[in-house]
């Protein structure tokens, strides 16, 4: 019953409304980038699967088989009473490990802050739990125009993208991390 | 659910749905869904007011959270039909344009090369005075006002009238350089000069053939439609000099050679025509005029001669004019890169002539598209803040004098009284009160130390003094000669919410007052989208620091200048109903603010598929469509949601093509439509002209939205052309029905008529769309026999000199051999005052930038961050270079959101302490050509000649701190391994 944002990369334009809507409802600084879109192949035609531009909004994902969570010394990173993935920034030594297992580039460190790893506390997406708690979608997905952003379980994301007739954007090992072994 | 049926709004409710369900899986959300002293928390949330968003035409609703007369956040406002909730980077901002560090806080004067603190008593007084003075000792005609998109429809009519009572026509405003060539093209098409079509409507497009227009960067909200057409198995294609973020999103790519757009469109309509024989002969025949001079022009335009302009392959041309032909129904949709151009108004006679040889004008998924700018561009420009019109486009005739001084007499919103003679006493003389103005493009020329009263321009004196009411000087060409004039200046006077390039691009020590002006979240009044939907902003705050709204400051200043009693209203609302009095041409008239409030609480009733409201029979609203799209005749009426769109009633916002230029042509052909039998009519509607005194008649002026006898009769089913007539000279107006004996068919009809839209316009340079080269060209052999217009004297005040400028330089090639375009970055608005003050978005986009080719890049050895240099015959700018293959290697792209930076200078040092913008560039308009379309002075932009050149590091100007630390968080800049502090 995980809930997370995956981006549905046909509809993305990169208008960054998302980026801008994350830092407005968290209050985030410039180095701070919880969500951001990436462009790839910029200028070339086609589309993304045949070497096309394209633009993907990356965030956290709350991966069912979290790398993250894994290869994380001090237990800072763990899963909340929701399923998500949270950091737990007092535990959090900087050692930047989260960073090299992410397939996705969550991990973030926005800070200068003296740390064992030397790179600053770890900051990424949370998909806005506290905006969940109060019945709201998170920020990104309430703000993007297009509909890029599709939130909810696992299998109402399927249903949605089916529905759209929109591909995937996970490679089937990327696919099997994020949803789980097994997953569709 | 089939993808055809769902909405945004349905999308996220089901997400949202799937949020509650979800989380109701743990016990803590669980507790407190279920606590019932719930209450208690939502009574802490920020109370929330509606908006609009103040970038860009799309026209997004969004809601401010406000605490304690601040604005504390925005909340997403999913019931609006026409975002659904969606905001791009610049509307997710717009709580930090309110809040923001470096607008203007005081009024401000400059004396002796430093900025003081000045009242705002002081500040109008001495305002007020000067421009009294230069209007005594010169003429009025000394002053030159530069209105704005950028206020609402209230403070754009206000600004309109207060030239009028000043006693000039020199007043223009920012759709000038915008749509000006749109508003000529189409309004001499088919009689409006508007969109034609809701941006709701995309869904039902067959294919859209987008030109010159940027969506995805320049109105990215409205990107969810053209994707539902895709959905619905629409074709997207996307013709354009440049591969744009929209060029990614489209099923077809074109690029062809900037300034050629005409030639292309001609060529698709000669395979269309001739080869295909795919042109619409009925929908011609029954609703067209002038289509054998329109076939005649087109022999000149075979593929392979249309391939050798464009630089587009014949077999590309034959397959989108294949596919557009294919189409049950097809639009096209443009923007600047379409309508800046020396021949703009043929560019976009040659898609409206398309779109009507195809016959899917005037329908659902058909028309014409054509995205407005500035949020409120639509509302000033039918507004009238121009230089050639009072509001409602009734021109500067006598007759357009007449109806004004009418409404300003008789409006019971003000006190004064005026008749056309006392407006005309405040005149030069009546060749000046019914001459155009100068333009925002070209207004310099009046002040320029080199020009002659006379020889250079066309007015009695000079220009003394400019008041720049909400405008960019960057979104103005020629840039280097606008300094020099306003240098010569004895007052500049800036009223805006950023001290912007007025404060910093004239080089003087003093004759510069600033009058900082609220934002529009900080008033209250109506906007108008780019699809005529009029929305209502609620005020969200008290205006901040000491500024104060465009509506009182135009008040305080007309009691300054001694015209008062005309702008003595109680409240915004009352300048609601003076303009629903006079706006009869359009119709901006049943649109009243109770009305507008109406639909604004009640926005989550319209359709977001057609904007209908979705109520039954017996609800207030039912009919009506959201906004009311104008003409919306009356106080009952629904609006309009498809220009012409002769298949619905017109009680019901059904129309028809204008017969706006009388029965007949001047080759005796008709201009009135063919009889037609509409599915919602038992029997035959015949051709019509307009109905007399439609747009003059007033109403009783305390019920301004009521029927007048034109446009009720027009509306009846009983009643024809000559009852209307006949009742008119039944109550005493100058009508004579025997004039319009041949219209007795009693039917019902728009005010406007039943006419034909005109594929050839005998009133315009060029009957029918004619290629003419750009006057910089990479092609002068080209320009030899598509030459650009002939050289003129006198047109807008100044003189065009296309031609002899064209011949001059059929050798700047070999100097320079780029060919440099314009156009816009989703991240900011129009000159970028706002945008790159707000961290959000100046963060995302932190850098003035030339776009080049990969194969450029590495001929000239620069990386992306690195300077270089961008030189025109105007003026040469020192930016960093943005290697990209979205340019061909021909070209080179400037984004024009910038300044700060003037020719590689910074000018930091010239605006007031603390206000200095967070992110600086130097400006794309410093280079851009002087040709100009002399329909409209639009001016050239899109297609000139320039020499790239790496940048000598010290040529390289510094940059503020936040900007670099911007850049570097981009990677567009490295500090050096190890660090340097």
């Amino acid at each position: 019953m995980t809930l997370r944002v995956v981006p549905d990369v046909d509809r993305c334009i990169d208008c960054g409304g998302c980026e801008v809507a994350c830092k407005v409802e968290w209050e985030l600084g410039h180095t701070e980038e919880r969500i951001e879109v990436v462009t790839q192949n910029e200028g070339r035609e086609g589309t993304r699967y045949t070497g096309g531009e394209s633009h993907t909004p990356m965030q956290c994902y709350n991966c069912a088989e979290a790398p993250c969570i894994d290869v994380c010394p001090t237990d800072a990173l763990h899963r909340d009473e929701n399923d998500l993935v949270q950091v737990d920034k007092d535990l959090c030594i900087g050692c930047s490990y989260c960073s090299w297992a992410c397939p996705f580039g969550a991990p973030q460190y926005p800070t200068e802050e003296e740390t064992t790893g030397g790179v600053g506390i770890m900051d990424k997406c949370t998909t806005c739990e506290p905006r969940l708690q109060e019945g709201k979608d998170p920020a990104c997905v309430e703000t993007c125009p297009t509909d890029a952003l599709v939130f909810g379980t696992a299998s109402e994301i399927s249903d949605e993208m089916r529905r759209r007739g929109s591909d995937t954007m996970f490679t089937e090992g990327e696919q099997s991390i994020v949803f789980g072994t097994g997953s569709d | 659910m089939s993808s055809i049926g769902f909405e945004r709004r349905d999308f996220l409710k089901a997400a949202g749905g799937s949020a509650i369900v979800a989380a109701a899986g743990s016990s803590r959300v669980l507790a407190q869904a279920e606590d019932g002293d719930s209450e208690a928390d939502s009574g802490t949330d920020p109370e929330t007011v509606k908006t609009i968003c103040t970038h860009c035409a799309v026209g997004c609703g969004l809601e401010m959270e406000v605490e304690n007369d601040a604005v504390v956040g925005l909340k997403r406002w999913e019931e609006n039909p026409v975002n659904q909730g969606g905001l791009c980077s610049k509307g997710a901002s717009l709580t930090d344009t309110v809040n923001s560090e470096t607008r203007l806080k005081e009024p401000m004067k400059k004396v002796d090369g430093e900025w003081q603190v000045v009242s705002w008593d002081e500040a109008l007084s001495e305002v007020a005075e000067e421009l009294d003075r230069i209007r005594e000792e010169h003429t009025p005609d000394s002053v030159m006002w530069m209105g704005s998109a950028k206020v609402n429809n209230e403070e754009a009519y206000l600004q309109r009238k207060f030239a009028a009572f000043f006693g000039t026509n020199n007043i223009d405003h920012q759709a000038r350089i915008c749509h000006s060539t749109t508003v000529s093209g189409l309004a001499n098409t088919w009689g409006f000069g508007a969109q034609t079509n809701p941006i709701n409507d995309y869904r039902n497009q067959d294919v859209n053939l987008i030109i010159g227009h940027n969506p995805t960067e320049s109105h990215p909200v409205m990107m969810q439609y053209p994707q539902k057409m895709q959905d619905n198995g629409g074709t997207i294609i996307v013709a354009e000099p440049r591969f744009t973020k929209t060029a990614a999103q489209a099923d077809k790519y074109v690029r062809f050679r900037p300034g050629t757009d005409t030639a292309f469109i001609n060529g698709l309509l000669y395979h269309i025509v001739f080869n295909l024989e795919a042109h619409d002969e009925e929908f011609i025949r029954d609703r067209v005029y002038g289509w054998e001079d329109v076939k005649e022009n087109l022999r000149d335009y075979d593929l392979e001669t249309v391939s050798d302009i464009t630089w587009v392959d014949v077999e590309e041309l034959k397959d989108v004019a294949e596919t557009l032909s294919k189409a049950e129904v097809s639009t096209v949709d443009w923007a600047m890169g379409a309508t800046q151009h020396n021949n703009g108004v043929q560019n976009i006679r040659s898609f409206a002539t398309l779109n009507l040889a195809l016959g899917h004008s005037a329908q659902p998924g058909g028309g014409l598209n054509v995205v407005r700018g500035h949020d409120n561009v639509q509302g000033a420009t039918d507004l009238g803040v121009l230089s050639n019109t009072l509001p409602g486009y009734y021109g500067l005739g006598e007759g357009a004098w007449r109806h004004w001084a009418a409404v300003w007499d008789k409006t019971p919103s003000t006190s004064g009284s005026t008749s056309y003679d006392a407006l005309f006493d405040r005149f030069h003389s009546k060749d000046i009160m019914e001459k155009n103005g100068f333009t925002v493009s070209r207004w310099y020329e009046g002040a320029h130390p080199d020009n002659t009263a006379g020889e250079d321009f066309h007015q009695p004196d000079p220009i003394k003094a400019v008041v720049i009411w909400g405008h960019s000087l960057n979104s103005v060409s020629e840039m280097n000669r606008m300094k020099e004039a306003m240098e010569e200046l004895e007052l500049i006077v800036g009223i805006d919410p950023y001290p912007a390039l007025t404060s910093s691009l004239p080089d003087r020590e003093d004759g510069i007052i600033l009058l900082p002006a609220a934002t529009q979240l900080e008033t209250k009044g109506s906007v108008t989208n780019t699809h005529r939907s009029i929305q209502w902003r609620d005020q969200v705050v008290s205006p901040r620091h000491n500024t104060r709204s465009d509506y009182e400051i135009a008040k305080e200043l007309a009691d300054r200048l001694g015209f008062g009693d005309h702008f003595d209203y109680d409240d915004v609302e009352d300048v609601t109903r003076e303009w629903n009095l006079g706006m009869r041409t359009i119709g901006m008239i049943g649109q009243t603010p109770e009305r507008l409030k109406a639909h604004q609480q009640n926005a989550g009733l319209f359709s977001s598929k057609d904007l209908k409201a979705e109520v039954t029979d017996d609800h207030e609203l039912a009919g009506d469509y959201y906004g009311m799209p104008w003409p919306c005749w009356h106080d009952e009426h629904p609006g309009t949601p498809i220009l012409y769109d002769a298949q619905k009633h017109p009680a019901k916002g059904g129309a028809d093509f204008r017969t706006r230029w009388g029965t007949e042509g001047p080759d005796g052909e008709t201009l009135i439509r063919n009889d037609y039998e509409p599915e919602w009519w038992d029997g035959t509607l015949e051709g019509v002209p307009q109905y007399p005194m439609w747009h003059t008649a007033l109403p009783d002026p305390d019920n301004p939205a009521a029927k007048t006898i034109p446009i009720e009769y027009a509306e009846r089913e009983d009643m024809s052309v000559y009852d209307a007539a006949q009742a008119l000279a039944d109550e005493g107006y100058d009508v004579d029905p025997g004039e319009y004996t041949d219209f007795d068919h009693a039917q019902p009809d728009p005010p406007t008529g039943r006419g034909r839209a005109r594929a050839s316009a005998w009133n315009l340079y060029d009957a029918v769309p004619v290629h003419r080269e750009p006057i910089e060209t990479p092609r002068p052999d080209v320009a030899e026999d598509f030459p650009a217009y002939w050289d003129m004297e006198d047109v807008f005040r100044v003189n065009v000199n296309n031609q002899s400028k064209q011949t001059d330089r059929s050798e700047l090639a070999d100097s320079h051999p780029m060919i440099m375009t314009t156009g816009r970055q989703v991240e900011h608005t129009g000159g970028g005052a706002e945008t790159r003050n707000n961290p959000y978005t100046a963060e995302r986009a932190p850098y003035m930038y030339a776009e080049i080719n990969p194969r450029v890049a590495n001929e000239v050895g620069v990386e992306t961050g690195e300077w270089v240099t961008v030189g025109t015959k105007r003026g040469t700018m020192v930016v960093q270079a943005r290697v990209t293959d979205r340019v061909a290697e021909e070209e080179i792209f400037l984004p024009f959101h910038w300044g700060g930076i003037f020719e590689g200078e910074s000018m930091l040092d010239k605006y007031p302490d603390g206000l200095e913008p967070v992110t600086i560039g130097d400006s794309a308009n410093i280079g851009t050509a002087d040709g100009y379309d002399p329909h409209t002075m639009m001016q050239e932009t899109k297609a000139n000649l320039a020499v790239l050149e790496k940048a000598d590091p010290g040529e390289i100007p510094e940059l503020p701190e936040k900007q670099q630390a911007y850049q570097e968080e981009k990677g567009l800049v490295r500090r050096p391994l190890g660090g340097d502090d």
